[in-house]
């Protein structure tokens, strides 16, 4: 929400989030709750109640309706109404042209990780990628060292003074490439991850081991320069028009017969 | 019975054999100039102070 208050602020101001730490507690408070991701400490987030609780919180309840989603899940990852496959969503697993297209178009791109055995998932805010195709396969292959740049909750401070996340967003770079080097392969991912709590402890980090991404999905923000082209063209329109209408007026014959203007008229 | 590749090659006269060895080298070199590929740089990284 930070996110899409920061990139379009002409159109979301702050009214998704506020712009203080209690305003961004009160939004949390409501996004987690029974109405809209039912979010518990033991089950964690269904991941397809993500899309609608977005949908309720930032169309239906606050009307940005210029806003519009999409996403890859698997398509066995929806159950029956309300949480049944949303007509934008595509079935599949995700796939970096996804993410490279999302992420030049400044979505906010959310990805959920998987992890091996039984260790659930975890959900995380992407902020780049970064993949030179060397031999332009289309795959990122394991020994190509893409990495994927993402805001990770459990570490998402720049700094910590006294301990204590201290703002400014903090960017955690992971090891990302497909499968079996196979471009049909599922992306893999792994990072060194923040495993101790509060107070922060530097020494508390751990690699993930290989984790699957198994879903994405796009928040799509209005684009200020979009509103800009569209208000531009409509201030030309009237312009144009402006300008023409004696001009049409002057060239326009006469039809024989038609009745004239009575002149002064105009 | 006509003879074809290295056979044939082999019955050339010696002066014939210098100007096959250029043309296979060149022939190897251009088949293998056409599977290499350049490489593609796909980097998107957002602004940092947008997130927070």
């Amino acid at each position: 929400m930070t996110y899409l208050q920061n990139v379009a602020p002409g159109y979301f101001g702050t009214a998704l989030t506020g712009s203080n730490y209690a305003s961004w507690i009160s939004a949390d408070a409501t996004l987690v709750s029974p109405s809209y991701m039912d979010t518990s400490p033991t089950n964690g987030t269904y991941y397809n109640h993500i899309p609608y609780a977005l949908d309720k919180y930032i169309i239906q309840d606050n009307g940005f309706t210029s806003v519009s989603f999409s996403g890859i899940f698997p398509e066995d990852y929806w159950g029956s109404a309300p949480y049944d496959k949303p007509s934008y969503m595509t079935d599949g697993h995700p796939t970096s042209g996804f993410f490279l297209n999302s992420l030049a178009a400044g979505n906010a791109t959310l990805f959920s990780i998987l992890y091996g055995g039984e260790g659930g998932g975890h959900e995380l805010l992407t902020g780049g990628l970064d993949w030179i195709d060397a031999n332009d396969a289309g795959i990122i292959q394991f020994s190509e060292n893409a990495a994927l740049y993402f805001v990770d909750q459990l570490d998402p401070s720049a700094t910590y003074p006294d301990n204590e996340p201290g703002g400014g967003a903090k960017f955690t770079q992971g090891h990302l490439w497909n499968a079996d080097d196979l471009i049909t392969g599922d992306l893999k991912l792994d990072y060194l991850q923040y495993s101790g709590k509060l107070p922060y402890n530097s020494e508390s980090y751990a690699m993930t081991g290989t984790v699957t991404i198994d879903t994405v999905f796009a928040i799509a923000v209005p684009e200020p320069q979009t509103y800009a082209l569209l208000a531009l063209a409509a201030l030309a329109g009237g312009v144009l028009r402006f300008s023409r209408e004696p001009a049409k007026k002057r060239a326009r014959p006469a039809k024989p017969g038609a009745p004239k203007r009575p002149s002064g008229s105009e | 019975m006509p003879k074809v590749g290295l056979e044939a090659a082999a019955d050339l006269p010696d002066s014939s054999r210098m100007k096959t060895a250029p043309a296979i080298l060149f022939a190897i070199l251009l088949a293998l100039l056409s599977q290499a590929r350049a490489a593609t740089t796909n980097t998107v990284i957002l602004n940092l102070s947008s997130f927070g």
